[in-house]
């Protein structure tokens, strides 16, 4: 009987054409991977680098200079005051956009959180690779350190909105476009890289006397087994005339 | 540049189905009832550290994380209330040894002791501002505890007129606390042990500050990237090869 015989050779046919599909698709995506594979995001240089060029400890960086006689009672804690030069505040009006030429960023901004636990929501989904800013945080312009942050690498395993951050240097411009067509305009003063088990919160987050920027992404070692990098960089700005 | 390799990150994630949960932004609510303060040096004692704190009623959770004091040694420290609620000046000289800052000298600038950051069971109130069997005594200490205040104190804390300070000089570098000079508050002590190491104003936080880190971080980029396609590429063709090589076979057979 033919039939058998035909049958037979369609079988072997068909198994050779899948085996074939299953070894072209395989090799494409394995030399699409080989192509995706991408370098160590930029760090800032391990003792963080300031504004302040002299080699002083951190304590000095921060007294401000105070004059002995008793000073009226406004509020001047020490870091905040380095660069509040007298720039007038903006009011409030939420950011839409922030560029940083200096490390070729230039994205949208919207909005986020805090989670249950009270941590910071960070970009997801379709906004996954865009700034977001916190928005329980000052507006970019208002007193206060306003906080934005963005990923350093994709779920994608790729680069991410703020992979260059650790790039950023003080002096560098950072310019938040505002909801009410203003542009807050920013220069950054120091770059930190710390671990997010030491989270420098209050340096990050505490009150400030003028008008600040905080930009977060994280570098650093990467913990395999929590699947986030163990440390984040942290940039921070002030205000100035534009 | 980037853009175009970020869209196709983008559209590879939604593809696999990475995550897509967009999380509900909470309403805006600046302010609140936290505070901090940045510690700074007083008597050229190389001493710094960070404090935050949080009013809820009468209660008040404390947080102070200190660095560069004189080690093995008690350091007095307290949230001062009153004068012009702000700290003096590190170069601020006083009536103490050759001229330091002894901590009644600057009282018009930061006040009194309102509340007594001792730790456990240590009490909490002014009486206590020389318990120095409750003080943290090391080089750097981190501090927390919640503690019940009047009403008036809570109120006065969260206005942001509280003043932290920390107390504990070694003047003469000697390592411990001696030397002539008695102590301003208790005679019976070294002024080093009560003259003003660190100061740092309480100032009200703009904002409900988030807790921890930030998981920014999305994976690595140091080791290999899409493993998974990797893998799952590499078996297909391994899948691919095994069975054009066992169809061969038969076909010779
Ligand atoms: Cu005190």
């Amino acid at each position: 009987m033919n039939s058998g015989k035909d049958s037979a050779r369609r079988r072997h046919t068909l198994v050779v054409a899948a085996c074939a599909a299953l070894l072209a698709v395989g090799g494409s995506a394995v030399a699409w991977a080989a192509s995706r594979q991408v370098e160590e995001p930029p760090a800032p240089p391990a003792a963080g680098v300031t504004a302040d060029v002299t080699a002083e400890p951190p304590t000095a960086q921060r007294a401000t200079p105070q004059p002995s006689t008793p000073r009226p009672s406004t509020r001047q804690p020490g870091s905040s005051t380095r660069d509040a030069s007298g720039v007038t505040p903006l009011p409030a009006s939420r950011p839409v956009a922030v560029r940083i030429p200096g490390i070729g960023v230039d994205s949208p901004v919207h909005g986020l959180g805090l989670d249950d636990e009270g941590r910071l929501r960070v970009p997801s989904g379709a906004r996954y690779n865009q700034v977001a800013w916190y928005d329980g945080s000052p507006t970019p312009g208002e007193v206060g350190p306003a906080v934005l942050e963005g990923h350093v690498t994709g779920s994608g395993y790729a680069p991410s909105v703020f992979f260059e951050l650790g790039n950023t240097r003080p002096g560098d411009r950072i310019e938040v476009d505002r909801a009410d067509g203003s542009t807050a305009a920013f220069e950054v003063t120091e770059v930190r890289s710390a671990p997010k088990t030491d989270f420098p919160r209050v340096d990050v987050y505490g009150a400030t006397t003028g008008p600040e920027l905080r930009v977060i992404t994280c570098g650093g070692t990467f913990d395999t087994s929590t699947g986030h990098h163990l440390d984040n960089v942290i940039v921070f700005a002030s205000l100035v005339r534009d | 540049m980037r853009t175009t390799r970020i869209t196709t990150i983008a559209a590879a994630a939604a593809l696999v189905g990475l995550p897509l949960a967009v999380g509900p932004a909470s309403a805006d609510d600046h302010g609140g009832s936290e505070l901090t303060a940045e510690l700074t040096q007083l008597n050229d004692s190389g001493a710094s550290g960070t404090a935050w704190a949080k009013v809820d009623g009468t209660q008040v959770e404390v947080k102070v994380e200190t660095t560069g004091l004189l080690d093995g040694a008690p350091h007095a420290q307290h949230i001062h209330i009153g004068g012009q609620g702000v700290c003096p000046s590190n170069d601020q000289e006083g009536s103490g040894f050759e001229g330091a800052l002894q901590t009644t000298d600057a009282a018009d600038q930061y006040g009194g002791v309102a509340v007594s950051l001792t730790m456990e069971p240590g009490e909490t109130g002014p009486d206590a501002a020389l318990d120095v069997d409750n003080f943290p005594t090391g080089a750097s200490n981190t501090y927390s505890r919640t503690i019940t205040v009047s009403d008036e104190v809570a109120q006065q804390i969260a206005d942001g007129d509280g003043v932290v300070v920390v107390h504990g000089v070694d003047h003469d570098g000697s390592g411990a606390y001696d030397g002539d000079t008695k102590s301003d508050l208790d005679p019976s002590l070294p002024s080093e042990a009560t003259d003003p190491a660190a100061c740092g104003e309480l100032d009200v936080a703009q904002m409900a500050m988030p807790e921890g880190g930030v998981e920014t971080g999305g994976a690595d980029t140091s080791g290999v990237e899409y493993p998974a396609v990797l893998g799952l590429g590499g078996l297909a063709m391994a899948l691919g090869a095994f069975g054009l090589i066992a169809t061969r076979r038969r076909a010779t057979r």
